[in-house]
C-alpha cells in the first residue's frame, strides 16, 4: 500500500490518497496519468495489467488500485 | 443479398417460423444453417474464407486454452515443490508458446484481409517506385480482388475473440458449430455490430421462449432503420455525389451544403443500417451492442468516437491501443524521455504513440486509399490539439465567464464537434486528397451566386424531395432526443393500441411510399406511345 | 371467463388483420396511376369486369384493336356484345391471359384474336404497357402467371402484386382524382374501345408490305397463340384470327402464310383485312389518326360495321338486342 501511495504520490503529490474515492470520476487523474501510473505499478510489482483492467472502478482509489495490484501479483 | 430487399424479408421471415418451430436446444442450428446460407448466396468462395478464418481460430483457440489448462495442472501437482521463481519460469515458458499460437492465427487472418484489401493499394506504389527509380513501364497488374462480404467485421470479431482467449479472459468454445455460428451470425454480418464473444455467445445459445414483444420490437426497429436509410440517406446520395463531382460549377454554400447532407447520409445509412441488423436480430430473441449513441450530440471528437461506430472504437482501443499502449517497452520509453526533463513529452509517449497507430490503422480499415490514411491522421491530429488545447481553452471559459456546462457552451461545442467531423468527410467522398483539399478551399468561394432553385433543378433533390429530407431528418433528430431519455419503443408499448397501430402504420406509410427506392415513375413513359 | 378472454383476443386479431388489409389496400390503389384523364388505355382491362356477364365476343390485341373497333357498332348493327381485351403494345402472352382471365369470369361464344403484334420477338418488354394492361386485372393464378410471363429482367413479382412499391414516388404529383377514384371508377372508355378523332393523312399510294430481316414468328408468339387457340377448344369457344387493317409497310407475308398454317392445323380460318379493303371502304386520308398505323373513329365505323357482317356471317353469336 505504501508502495502504491508512493507512485501515485510521484503523479500528483496534492491529493489525499487515504480519503479519495473518485480520482477518475472526479477528473483528477487524466488517462496520461493513468497509463504512467499503471506503468509504474507494472514495473514496481512485476505485474500485467491488461485492457480489460483498465476501468474507472480499479482506478478511482488508493485502495482499489492496491486490491488490483494484489489480486494480479497472486496469479 | 441486401437488407433492402423483399428476399431478405422473405429470408428472414422463413428463418423465424423455422426458428421458432424447432426445439429451444436446437435452435442456434437454425441460426448457423441460415447464416451459412445467407453467405453461400453471396458467393461460394466467400465461405470458404469464412470458413478458413473459423477453422484456424477454432483450432488456435483450442491450443492456447489446452495450453492453458496444461498449466494450470501442472501447477496444482506441484504445488508443494515449486519455489515462486520456478513457477514464474513455468508460467512463461507457457505463454511463450500461447504468444506463439496466437501470432500465427492473427497472421493467418488478418493475412487474409490485408492481403485482399491491400494489394492493389501495395503494387500501385511498387509500380510508381519501379517507373520513377528505374523508368520500368512494365507495370504489374492490379489483382482486383472482390472482397469477401463482410470479410473486416468477422476478421475483427473472431481475432478479437482469440486475444480475449489469450488474455484468459473466458474459456474456448468447444463445439465447432456454436463457434461457427459466433462468426457468421448473418445479421451482423454485413456492417457490423461487431461483437465480443463474451456478449453474443450467450444471447446465441440462451434457450430463450418465444416473445410476441420481441418480434414487434424488432420491427420497429427494423422500419426505423429503413426510414433512416430510405428516407434520408438514399435521397441526400444524389445531391452530395453530384455537387462534389462538379464542385468547379457548384461552390461554396452547394458544397457546404454537400457536407452537412453527407453527414446525414452516412449517418442514416450506417446507424440505419445498424438498427435493421438490430432488429433482426431481436426477433430472435438475441441483443447485439448498439453501434450508434447519438454522436452528433457530441461535445468533443474523442466522445464523438465513443458514440459513433461503438463496437469499432472498442475493438481498436482494446485491442490495439492498450496493448501498445501497457507494452512495458513504450512505458519504459516514456519513463527515460521524463527522467531526461522532458516531463510534459514522456508523460504522453505511451498515449499518443499507441494513438496515432491506431488512427492510422482505423484509416486503413475505412479503405485502401491514402485519403482514409489522410482522414485518420486528421482525426488524430484533431484529438491532440482538442486535448492539449483544452487548459487553454479552459482558461478563456472562466477569463469570459461563461458556464460550461450552460446551454451556449455545450451547443458551441457539438456544433464545433459535428462540422469539425464533417469537414473531415470530404476525405471521404472525395476521389483522392488533393481533391478533398480542393473541395475544401472551394467551400469558400462564390457565396454570392447561390441560388437554392439551383439545388432543386440542377441538382437532383427536386423541391418536395429536399423538404421531406429535412423533415425526416428533423424526425430522426426528435426522436434521438427523445431516445436520451429511454428507449421510445417500450414508451409506445405503454400506449393504447390504436396510438401504437397509428404510429405503426405512419412509419410504414412513411417509408413505403417516402423511401427513395425503385425505377421511378415517369408520367411521360406512360403515354401512349406507337402502337 | 377463459373462453370469453379467448373471444375477445380472437376479436381484437382479426380486427386488426382486417385493418391491415384495408389500408395496403388503399395506399396501393391510391397510388396506381388512374388513367382517367389522359392515357386511358390504362382503364381497359378493369372496365371488363363491369361487363364480363354480358359479354359474347372478346377481342384480344394491341393498340389496333381498341382503337379500330367499335363495340356500339357491333351491337346496333348485329346485337353482338363485344368487349376488346386489347392494350397498348399488347403481346400475344398477355392476349393470351386476358382471354384465360375471360374465361374464368365469364364464357364467351367467340374469341378473336388480332395477329398485328405478332411481327415483335420474345424479348418484347414494354415495361409501361405491361404495367397498363396487367395493373387493372384482378388477383388470379392467371394474373400471376401473365406477370411471370411478361415481366422484364430489372421488374420484381413483388412490384405487381404490391403496385405501391412501383408507384410510391407519385406522391409529388398525387391529385384529388388519384383519392376520388381509388375505389369508384367512372367508365372512361366504350366496353374498351377509345375512339380518336384525330385525322393525320396516309402517304397515298398502294399498301405494299416492306418489313424485312428475318421474318418467322418467334416461338413464345406461336406458343402462345397456340395455347390460346386449345384454351379456346377446350372450353366449346369459336376462335377467329385476323389482322385489323392498317396502311402500315411494316408487315410481311411471310406472317400471313405461317399464322394461315397454323390456323388450318386447327381449323379456324385467318383473315388479314388489309386484303379486304376495297369492300370495307377505308380511305387512308380521312380514317387514321397516324398516318396510317391505326384507324380514327370515322375508320372504326366502316371496319366494325364490315367485321359484324363478317361475323354474323361465319359465327354462331347470340343476337342481344331484342
Amino acid at each position: 500500500m505504501e508502495t502504491v501511495i508512493s507512485i501515485l504520490k510521484g503523479v500528483h503529490p496534492e491529493v489525499d490518497y487515504e480519503t479519495e474515492t473518485g480520482l477518475i470520476d472526479k477528473r483528477i487523474f487524466d488517462s496520461f496519468d493513468v497509463v504512467n501510473i499503471v506503468g509504474e505499478l507494472m514495473d514496481e510489482f512485476d505485474i500485467e495489467i491488461t485492457a480489460e483492467h483498465m476501468v474507472p472502478e480499479n482506478f478511482n482509489s488508493a485502495r482499489a488500485i492496491y486490491d488490483l495490484v494484489r489480486s494480479l501479483e497472486e496469479e | 443479398m441486401s437488407f433492402i430487399t423483399i428476399d431478405f424479408a422473405l429470408f428472414v421471415t422463413a428463418v423465424l417460423l423455422v426458428y421458432y418451430i424447432f426445439p429451444k436446444k436446437t435452435r442456434w442450428t437454425v441460426l448457423l444453417i441460415a447464416s451459412y446460407i445467407f453467405y453461400g448466396i453471396t458467393g461460394i468462395t466467400n465461405l470458404i474464407y469464412i470458413l478458413v478464418t473459423t477453422v484456424s481460430a477454432f483450432i488456435c483457440a483450442m491450443l492456447i486454452g489446452k495450453q492453458g489448462t496444461k498449466q494450470k495442472e501442472y501447477l496444482k501437482e506441484h504445488k508443494e515443490s515449486l519455489t515462486k521463481e520456478e513457477k514464474k519460469s513455468y508460467k512463461a515458458g507457457i505463454k511463450k508458446k500461447q504468444k506463439l499460437i496466437l501470432a500465427a492465427g492473427l497472421l493467418i487472418n488478418f493475412g487474409i484481409l490485408v492481403y485482399l484489401k491491400y494489394a492493389d493499394w501495395t503494387i500501385a506504389y511498387i509500380n510508381l517506385f519501379r517507373l520513377s527509380r528505374f523508368g520500368r513501364t512494365d507495370f504489374i497488374p492490379f489483382r482486383n480482388f472482390i472482397l469477401p462480404l463482410g470479410i473486416s467485421f468477422y476478421t475483427f470479431q473472431t481475432m478479437g475473440y482469440l486475444i480475449d482467449i489469450y488474455y484468459g479472459k473466458y474459456e474456448h468454445e468447444r463445439n465447432p458449430f456454436k463457434f461457427a455460428l459466433f462468426v457468421s451470425f448473418f445479421p451482423q454480418i454485413v456492417q457490423g455490430p461487431i461483437s465480443r464473444f463474451g456478449e453474443l455467445a450467450p444471447e446465441l445459445f440462451a434457450e430463450k421462449d418465444f416473445d410476441f414483444t420481441r418480434i414487434k420490437s424488432g420491427f420497429y426497429r427494423i422500419m426505423w432503420g429503413l426510414f433512416k436509410k430510405l428516407v434520408i440517406a438514399d435521397r441526400l446520395a444524389g445531391y452530395v455525389s453530384g455537387t462534389i463531382a462538379q464542385r468547379d460549377t457548384y461552390r461554396g454554400p452547394y458544397i457546404l451544403l454537400a457536407v452537412f447532407f453527407y453527414s446525414m447520409q452516412i449517418y442514416g445509412d450506417f446507424s440505419g443500417g445498424i438498427d435493421v441488423a438490430l432488429g433482426v436480430a431481436e426477433m430472435f430473441g438475441i441483443t447485439l451492442h448498439e453501434n450508434f449513441e447519438r454522436p452528433f450530440f457530441s461535445k468533443s471528437i474523442s466522445e464523438y468516437w465513443q458514440r459513433w461506430h461503438m463496437t469499432l472504437g472498442t475493438w481498436f482501443k482494446d485491442y490495439i491501443f492498450y496493448p501498445l499502449s501497457l507494452n512495458k517497452g513504450i512505458i519504459r520509453l516514456g519513463k527515460t524521455v521524463r527522467e531526461h526533463g522532458m516531463e510534459k513529452i514522456g508523460k504522453r509517449i505511451p498515449i499518443y504513440i499507441p494513438m496515432f497507430i491506431v488512427w492510422f490503422t482505423t484509416g486503413m480499415w475505412h479503405g485502401s486509399q491514402n485519403r482514409y490514411v489522410v482522414w485518420g491522421l486528421f482525426n488524430f491530429l484533431f484529438i491532440v490539439l482538442g486535448t492539449e488545447l483544452e487548459p487553454l481553452s479552459q482558461k478563456i471559459v472562466l477569463k469570459l465567464r461563461l458556464d460550461e456546462g450552460g446551454v451556449l457552451m455545450r451547443s458551441y461545442r457539438v456544433i464545433k464537434t459535428f462540422w469539425l467531423m464533417s469537414f473531415l468527410r470530404i476525405f471521404d467522398i472525395s476521389k483522392d486528397v488533393p481533391s478533398a483539399f480542393n473541395a475544401f478551399k472551394l467551400i469558400f468561394k462564390d457565396w454570392g451566386s447561390f441560388r437554392i432553385e439551383r439545388v432543386f433543378d440542377e441538382l437532383s433533390l427536386p423541391f418536395e424531395d429536399f423538404t421531406v429530407a429535412v423533415t425526416a431528418i428533423v424526425i430522426m433528430f426528435v426522436f434521438d432526443l427523445i431516445q436520451r431519455r429511454g428507449s421510445v419503443r417500450k414508451r409506445i408499448f405503454r400506449l393504447p393500441v390504436p396510438a401504437q397501430w397509428a404510429i405503426l402504420s405512419l412509419l410504414v406509410i412513411a417509408v413505403s411510399v417516402f423511401g427513395y427506392y425503385g425505377p421511378g415513375y415517369d408520367a411521360a413513359s406512360f403515354i401512349y406511345g406507337a402502337f | 371467463m377463459r373462453a370469453r378472454e379467448w373471444i375477445k383476443k380472437t376479436v381484437s386479431v382479426v380486427f386488426k388483420i382486417i385493418l391491415t388489409v384495408f389500408l395496403v389496400i388503399t395506399l396501393n390503389r391510391i397510388f396506381l396511376p388512374k388513367y382517367v384523364n389522359e392515357n386511358q388505355d390504362g382503364r381497359i382491362t378493369q372496365e371488363y369486369y363491369r361487363y364480363a356477364k354480358d359479354t359474347d365476343v372478346i377481342f384480344a390485341g394491341s393498340s389496333t384493336v381498341h382503337s379500330g373497333i367499335d363495340p356500339r357498332v357491333l351491337f346496333d348493327e348485329q346485337g353482338i356484345s363485344a368487349y376488346l381485351r386489347a392494350n397498348a403494345s399488347q403481346t400475344m402472352w398477355i392476349s393470351y391471359y386476358m382471354i384465360e382471365d375471360a374465361i374464368r369470369c365469364h364464357k364467351p361464344e367467340l374469341v378473336c384474336i388480332d395477329m398485328t403484334f405478332i411481327k415483335y420477338g420474345d424479348d418484347f418488354v414494354e415495361e409501361p404497357s405491361t404495367r397498363k394492361a396487367l395493373d387493372g386485372m384482378r388477383m388470379s393464378l392467371s394474373k400471376i402467371n401473365c406477370i411471370k410471363a411478361s415481366m422484364g429482367e430489372d421488374e420484381k413479382m413483388a412490384d405487381y402484386i404490391m403496385p405501391l412499391f412501383r408507384f410510391h414516388s407519385r406522391w409529388k404529383e398525387l391529385t384529388l382524382d388519384d383519392f376520388r377514384y381509388a375505389y369508384y371508377n367512372k367508365p372512361v372508355t366504350v366496353k374498351g374501345y377509345l375512339p380518336d378523332d384525330e385525322v393525320e393523312s396516309a402517304e397515298e399510294g398502294e399498301l405494299v408490305y416492306t418489313r424485312e430481316g428475318d421474318t418467322s414468328i418467334s416461338p413464345k408468339n406461336i406458343y402462345y397463340l397456340r395455347k390460346a387457340i386449345e384454351l379456346c377448344e377446350k372450353n366449346g369457344i369459336q376462335v377467329m384470327l385476323f389482322k385489323v387493317p392498317a396502311h402500315s409497310s411494316n408487315w410481311s407475308r411471310d406472317y400471313d402464310e405461317q399464322i394461315s398454317a397454323i390456323a388450318a392445323e386447327y381449323g379456324v380460318s385467318y383473315i388479314n383485312f388489309d386484303d379486304l379493303n376495297d369492300d370495307i371502304g377505308l380511305d387512308y386520308s380521312t380514317d387514321t389518326p397516324d398516318g396510317g398505323s391505326h384507324l380514327n373513329a370515322n375508320g372504326a365505323v366502316k371496319f366494325s360495321s364490315y367485321l359484324g357482317d363478317c361475323i354474323k356471317k361465319d359465327y354462331k353469336v347470340s343476337d342481344r338486342r331484342r
